[in-house]
């Protein structure tokens, strides 16, 4: 591997779009092969639970239905983009990816391409039950649906480096995997996303310590109408830049071995 | 004639990480012991003090016993593997056929197969229909092209991953055991169509245990033992 880390994760990334766009596809397509619902059920399967629990915890919470199960929708799918950077990037360099990493000196970007690209993929799912549910609880979109788009491309961005580093420190250390999968189980719930950071009172602002609250608002709450705190726009910038220099010196310090941990 | 490969001083050492290092338990009880435990990392020599000049034109037979080096060499010289030590120059990019069926996918079908595959391999999507067809022939799979991988014998399998292997373009050709896959008839046109690709690549590299086909295919035979080159014979 020859390649610097700029040349891997960012600029091949993008030279390679149409090959990494189509693998992504592909894999989708196999995916929901020999289902009966194809790219349906996962939607469905997220929309049923979310329904259950939105009818629970807004009894729990005393917060009406109708702002409740759209807060939660979207913020729970939101956090599903995150977690599929984290939880599913544990296994992809020595489970589903092993063979082309230790047999094929292709451009690794693709490799990484295609994992992050079907996350945007699986998230293009859940739109339209975004659509239906806007719809049904008259939420109007505005002009900050495009605060949306510059978070989703953000936290977009932040994966490449976070699924890297996961990857890589999985596929050396087996135990860290099943040790990710329980913070973010964890996260989701000690993230603002069944509950309102405004329950913490004058401690609201502490809900920012915890990065996800990042990652999830600056995706729902310019949907959904709320009042935007654009300041998480900038800690995922802060998050980008720290966590770019860090994979770098990662990468360059540890690509000699990184073959030999799969 | 201008050299294709040229190699200085290499060496290659690869640790195993495994029950005898420590793990991530062992490491923050470690953070709080008095008597600190140092991790045993075995460490493979895998390749020492290699210097060689592959020119343009030749086909580099590597022979040796299980475990002296031929596979990591190839993967060294793909730039799967970095040296520990030493240089490799290399003029050309080198495609390696190392694992023939890795990256296939039981639920898709051969033509996805042959989609995925050719992808993965840096073709484009032109490239990749324009080959296609060549590919569907060369396989002999005829209708069962269009099922599920899944319902392919290993014969069948190995038959569709040579054809999508063998149907790219190089300059120079890492092979690792290749040949003898799939049934008589199929590797009768492997061996031909591979000849054909060699003699239009700049380079060759061939690792097999097949002395005989060695010598039929290679006008450069380098044996390895234990990591070295014991022998550099010139056809």
């Amino acid at each position: 591997m020859k390649e610097t880390y700029y040349t891997v994760f960012i600029k091949n990334l993008f030279i390679n779009y149409k090959t990494i766009i189509r693998l992504s596809y592909l894999d989708n397509k196999l995916k929901y092969r020999r289902t009966f619902l194809g790219p349906v059920w996962n939607s469905l399967a997220q929309l049923i639970t979310i329904i259950l629990l939105s009818i629970i915890w807004s009894e729990i919470f005393k917060i009406d239905l109708n702002n409740y199960l759209p807060r939660l929708y979207v913020g729970m799918t939101c956090f599903g983009l995150v977690t599929y950077y984290t939880s599913s990037a544990t296994s992809m360099v020595y489970g589903q990816y092993a063979a082309l990493f230790k047999n094929l000196n292709t451009n690794i970007s693709l490799i990484y391409g295609r994992f992050l690209f079907t996350s945007i993929i699986n998230y293009i799912h859940c739109l339209p039950i975004y659509i239906i549910i806007f719809f049904i609880f008259r939420i109007t979109i505005d002009f900050n649906c495009i605060l949306f788009l510059f978070g989703l491309a953000l936290v977009f961005l932040n994966g490449i480096w976070i699924s890297f580093i996961i990857s890589a420190l999985c596929s050396r250390f087996r135990d860290l995997s099943p040790l990710i999968e329980s913070v973010m189980a964890a996260a989701s719930l000690i993230t603002p996303i069944l509950w309102d950071k405004e329950l913490l009172g004058e401690n609201a602002n502490l809900v920012y310590l915890n990065p996800f609250t990042s990652f999830v608002e600056s995706m729902r709450d310019p949907l959904l109408g709320y009042d935007v705190n654009y300041n998480v726009y900038l800690y995922l910038i802060i998050f980008l830049i720290f966590g770019n220099i860090v994979a770098y010196f990662f990468y360059n310090k540890k690509r000699k071995i990184l073959p030999y941990w799969i | 004639m201008s050299s294709a490969i040229e190699i200085n001083n290499l060496s290659l050492s690869y640790p195993i990480y495994g029950d005898t290092d420590l793990n991530l338990r062992k490491k923050i009880v470690n953070l709080f012991s008095k008597n600190k435990l140092k991790p045993k990392i075995t460490t493979i020599n895998a390749l020492k003090n290699i210097n060689l000049v592959i020119n343009e034109g030749e086909k580099v037979g590597l022979i040796g016993p299980n475990g002296s080096g031929k596979t990591t060499f190839l993967k060294t010289i793909a730039g799967i593997y970095n040296p520990t030590f030493g240089t490799i120059k290399c003029k050309f990019e080198v495609y390696t056929l190392l694992d023939i069926g890795m990256g296939l996918n039981s639920d898709a079908t051969g033509i996805e197969n042959i989609e995925i595959m050719s992808l993965i391999r840096g073709l484009s999507l032109n490239e990749i229909y324009n080959k296609k067809n060549n590919i569907i022939e060369f396989s002999g799979l005829k209708e069962s092209i269009n099922y599920p991988l899944r319902t392919y014998s290993s014969g069948m399998t190995v038959r569709l991953a040579a054809s999508i292997a063998l149907e790219s373009n190089f300059d120079i050709l890492a092979i690792d055991e290749f040949f003898g896959a799939g049934d008589e008839d199929f590797r009768k046109k492997t061996e031909k169509k591979l000849k054909q690709m060699m003699k239009n690549s700049k380079a060759v590299l061939f690792a097999s245990h097949d002395i005989n086909l060695v010598k039929s295919i290679c006008n450069r035979i380098i044996r390895f033992e234990k990591g070295e080159i014991v022998e550099n014979i010139y056809l």
